[in-house]
C-alpha cells in the first residue's frame, strides 16, 4: 500500500517532484558529469575540489565552465600556481580574457585566504578557480570561504595536485583526474565513486595535431 | 599656516562658517563678517590656492555678493590683504605684499584675535606718521626690541604679526548649529513667486551648509504664518530619498505653495531641515547594487595594497610563448596581428606580423613560468607522441644565443602518469625542457 494514501496523511500537502527545484550549479559542458550531478554542473554557493596532477584535465574541466559563463556575460577569476593559465589557449577555446580576472599566488597563506575572500565578496564573479599544489587551508577557513560562497552565490573550485587522504564533507564535490578517466569521488545525493572516461579532455588537441597538412602523429 | 581670509563686508551669522567646511576642517568665524580658513594641507585638493579662492568666493557669493578673500601666511595678514588687497594671494615671503599699503592697514592685522585697544594702533600710526614713515615697508626695517620699548607687549605683537610670527592656529570646527532659518516680510506677501524668490535665497545658505558639514536633508518642514487670525500653515517635503538637491527642493515646495490657499498673506516663515548622514554606498536591499567597474576598481585598490598581483591578460605579439602575454591591470585590448602592408620604392613590401600564427597553434592550458630543464631519466619515462616537431620557434641566427633558448622544437609528451605535457628540445644545446601542461 502506498503510504500516501493513509488516511492520516490524506492532510498532508505533498509536493510532487516537478516542483522540487535543484540546487543550482554551473554547466561544465561535459554532458555525462551534468547529467549526473544534482547541481547539472558545479555547485553555486559550494567549495568544489578537483584533483589531479597537471596535465590530467583538471584545469580544462574548469575552463569548460568558464566557457559556460562567459556564454552568459559573467566573471570568472583564476588564481595562479607555479603554472599558469596560457592565454592563447584561452582564446582558442572562446574564453573572453576581458571578463577573466587573473590572480598571482601570493607567497603567503594568510594572504591567499584573504584574497578569496575579497574575490568571494566583491560579487564580481560566478566562478572561482583556485590552484594549488596542495590544500594550505584549514578546516575552519574552508567553512568561512564556504559561507561566503554560499552567501555571495559563486563557485569556488580548488585545484589540487595532491589528493587529499580523508575526504572533507565541506567540499560538496569533489571529483579526481586520472589518466583515463574521472572520477567523481563526492557529490550530493548522487552514489559515488562514479568514474567516466576522460579522453574528451585533449579531444581540442588531437584533431588539431591529426591534420592532413602536419603529419605530426607517429 | 596658509590662511584664507574672506571678509563678507557685511554682518553674517556665525553658523555661515559650516559652509566652508568643504574647504578644509579648520574654519573658523569671527564677529560680525570674517571667516578664516587654514588651506595648508587641502589646497592641493582643489587644484591650488587660486582655485581655492575662487571656490571659497563661489561659496561665499551664496551669503553676499560684495565678499573679498585673500590668501597669506597668518590669519592676521590674510585679514588685512582681504581688506587692503582684495583676491591677493601672497608669496611665501609675505612682506612684498605690504609694499604700498598704508599704515592704517595695520588696524586689520588682526586675525582670530582682533586688537585689545584700537586707540593703541591710533597712537602708533601717529607716531610712525610723525617719524615720516607713511607705508608699511618702512616699519619692517625696526627690531622686535625698539617695539617693545616703546609700546611694551602690544609692540612686539605687533611687529610679530608683521613678520608671520604671531602663530594663530585655527581649530577644527565642530558644526552644531540647527539647519533653521527665518523669514520675515514686513508687507505681508500672498503670491507664490515673490514667496519663492525669498524661500531660495534662505535655502541656498541652509543646502550650502548642508554640503559643508557633509549631510543630505531628510525633510524641509515649513511654518507658514499668517497675516490675520493667528493662522499656521505646515508644508513638508520630503523626497524619496535623502539627498541635497537644492533645485529638486525648490520644485517640490513651489508645487506645494501652489496647492495651498494663500489668500489670507504670509508674514514670516519658519524653515527647518531635518538631515541624516551622508551615505557613500548603500547597499540596501531595495536599492541597485554598484557597478562593476566600482567593485573591480576597489579589488585593484585591495589587491595593489596587499602587494598582489592581478589583472587581466594582455596578448603581445611574441612568438616565445611566455612572453607572450602578460598582466595588465586595465581591461585588455583586443588584439588581432596583421601583417603590415607598406610602400617602399614604389615595390610593396610585407611586414609579417609577429604571432599571427599563434591564433591557430596547438598551445597548453597551463604554462610554466619558466621552462624546466628534465633529466635524462625524465626524458627516458616520457612517451614523446611525435617523431617530427609540432612547432618550431627559431630566433634570427645572429641573435642565437645558449641562454635564452629562443631556438626551440615542440613535442607532445606522455608521462607515465597519464599527464600530457608540452616539451620543448634546445636546437642549439641539445637539451629538453618542460614547458606546460594540457591540463
Amino acid at each position: 500500500m502506498n503510504p500516501r494514501n493513509k488516511p492520516e496523511l490524506a492532510s498532508v500537502p505533498f509536493l510532487s517532484p516537478e516542483q522540487l527545484t535543484p540546487p543550482e550549479g554551473l554547466p561544465t559542458g561535459v554532458k555525462t558529469l551534468d547529467r549526473f550531478l544534482l547541481w547539472k554542473g558545479l555547485p553555486l554557493g559550494e567549495l568544489s575540489l578537483f584533483q589531479g596532477l597537471p596535465g590530467t584535465g583538471a584545469s580544462s574541466m574548469w575552463l569548460r565552465c568558464v566557457q559556460q559563463v562567459h556564454q552568459n556575460k559573467k566573471w570568472a577569476a583564476w588564481i595562479n600556481s607555479d603554472a599558469q593559465l596560457l592565454p592563447t589557449h584561452l582564446k582558442q577555446h572562446q574564453i573572453d580574457l576581458k571578463k577573466l580576472l587573473v590572480v598571482q599566488e601570493p607567497s603567503a597563506k594568510e594572504k591567499l585566504f584573504w584574497i578569496l575572500q575579497e574575490l568571494i565578496s566583491s560579487s564580481l564573479f560566478e566562478v572561482i578557480g583556485c590552484q594549488l599544489s596542495e590544500m594550505v587551508f584549514k578546516n575552519h577557513q574552508l567553512q568561512k570561504l564556504k559561507r561566503l560562497c554560499r552567501t555571495y552565490k559563486v563557485s569556488l573550485v580548488f585545484i589540487t595536485r595532491k589528493a587529499l587522504p580523508i575526504m572533507n564533507p565541506l567540499f560538496a564535490l569533489a571529483i579526481q583526474f586520472k589518466h583515463e578517466f574521472i572520477r567523481v569521488e563526492r557529490a550530493l545525493h548522487r552514489p559515488t565513486p562514479f568514474s567516466f572516461p576522460g579522453d574528451f579532455i585533449h579531444a581540442h588537441a588531437l584533431p588539431q595535431l591529426s591534420k592532413s597538412s602536419r603529419k605530426l602523429l607517429s | 599656516m596658509r590662511t584664507l581670509c574672506l571678509n563678507f563686508r557685511s554682518p553674517q551669522e556665525s553658523s555661515s562658517a559650516e559652509a566652508f567646511l568643504v574647504l578644509s576642517p579648520r574654519v573658523h568665524y569671527r564677529y560680525p563678517q570674517w571667516i578664516f580658513i587654514d588651506i595648508e594641507s587641502t589646497s592641493h585638493f582643489f587644484g591650488g590656492e587660486a582655485s581655492s579662492l575662487q571656490k571659497a568666493l563661489e561659496i561665499a557669493k551664496i551669503f553676499s555678493d560684495s565678499t573679498t578673500a585673500a590668501i597669506a601666511n597668518t590669519p592676521a595678514a590674510a585679514e588685512m590683504f582681504a581688506n587692503w588687497r582684495p583676491f591677493y594671494i601672497s608669496p611665501e615671503k609675505e612682506s612684498e605684499g605690504f609694499r604700498g599699503l598704508s599704515l592704517d592697514a595695520l588696524k586689520d592685522l588682526q586675525g582670530l584675535e582682533v586688537w585689545k585697544k584700537a586707540s593703541a594702533v591710533d597712537h602708533m600710526i601717529e607716531v610712525f606718521h610723525s617719524l615720516g614713515i607713511h607705508t608699511l615697508e618702512g616699519i619692517l626695517n625696526f627690531r622686535i626690541t625698539s617695539l617693545r620699548e616703546r609700546w611694551g607687549e602690544f609692540g612686539a605683537l605687533l611687529w610679530n604679526r608683521l613678520h608671520s610670527q604671531d602663530n594663530q592656529v585655527i581649530s577644527p570646527l565642530a558644526a552644531g548649529d540647527p539647519l533653521v532659518g527665518y523669514l520675515y516680510f514686513d508687507d505681508p506677501v500672498g503670491h507664490v513667486p515673490l514667496l519663492m524668490n525669498s524661500l531660495q535665497l534662505q535655502l541656498q545658505t541652509l543646502f550650502a551648509r548642508l554640503r559643508g558639514v557633509g549631510r543630505f536633508a531628510l525633510r524641509l518642514e515649513l511654518v507658514l504664518h499668517c497675516e490675520y487670525s493667528d493662522k499656521t500653515q505646515l508644508l513638508q517635503i520630503e523626497p524619496v530619498s535623502p539627498n541635497r538637491d537644492l533645485d529638486l527642493f525648490l520644485d517640490l515646495l513651489e508645487k506645494k505653495l501652489h496647492q495651498i490657499n494663500l489668500e489670507n498673506p504670509i508674514r514670516d516663515i519658519e524653515i527647518s531641515i531635518y538631515d541624516v548622514p551622508e551615505k557613500v554606498q548603500q547597499m540596501d536591499f531595495f536599492e541597485t547594487r554598484d557597478r562593476d567597474s566600482d567593485r573591480w576598481r576597489r579589488l585593484i585598490s585591495f589587491a595593489q595594497q596587499a602587494d598582489c598581483h592581478m589583472g587581466f591578460f594582455q596578448l603581445q605579439a611574441s612568438l616565445l610563448p611566455e612572453k607572450s602575454f602578460q598582466l595588465i591591470t586595465d581591461w585588455p585590448r583586443d588584439f588581432t596581428p596583421k601583417n603590415l602592408v607598406e610602400w617602399s620604392e614604389e615595390a610593396l613590401q610585407i611586414k609579417h606580423a609577429h604571432g599571427k600564427s599563434l591564433a591557430s597553434s596547438p598551445r597548453p592550458s597551463l604554462l610554466l613560468s619558466e621552462p624546466r630543464i628534465l633529466n635524462g631519466r625524465e626524458i627516458q619515462n616520457l612517451k614523446i607522441l611525435s617523431s617530427f616537431p609540432s612547432e618550431r620557434i627559431e630566433a634570427e641566427w645572429w641573435k642565437r644565443r645558449d641562454k635564452d633558448s629562443s631556438n626551440r622544437d615542440y613535442y607532445f609528451a606522455l608521462s607515465a602518469e597519464g599527464q600530457v605535457l608540452w616539451i620543448f628540445k634546445d636546437r642549439v644545446n641539445s637539451k629538453f625542457y618542460l614547458h606546460g601542461y594540457f591540463d
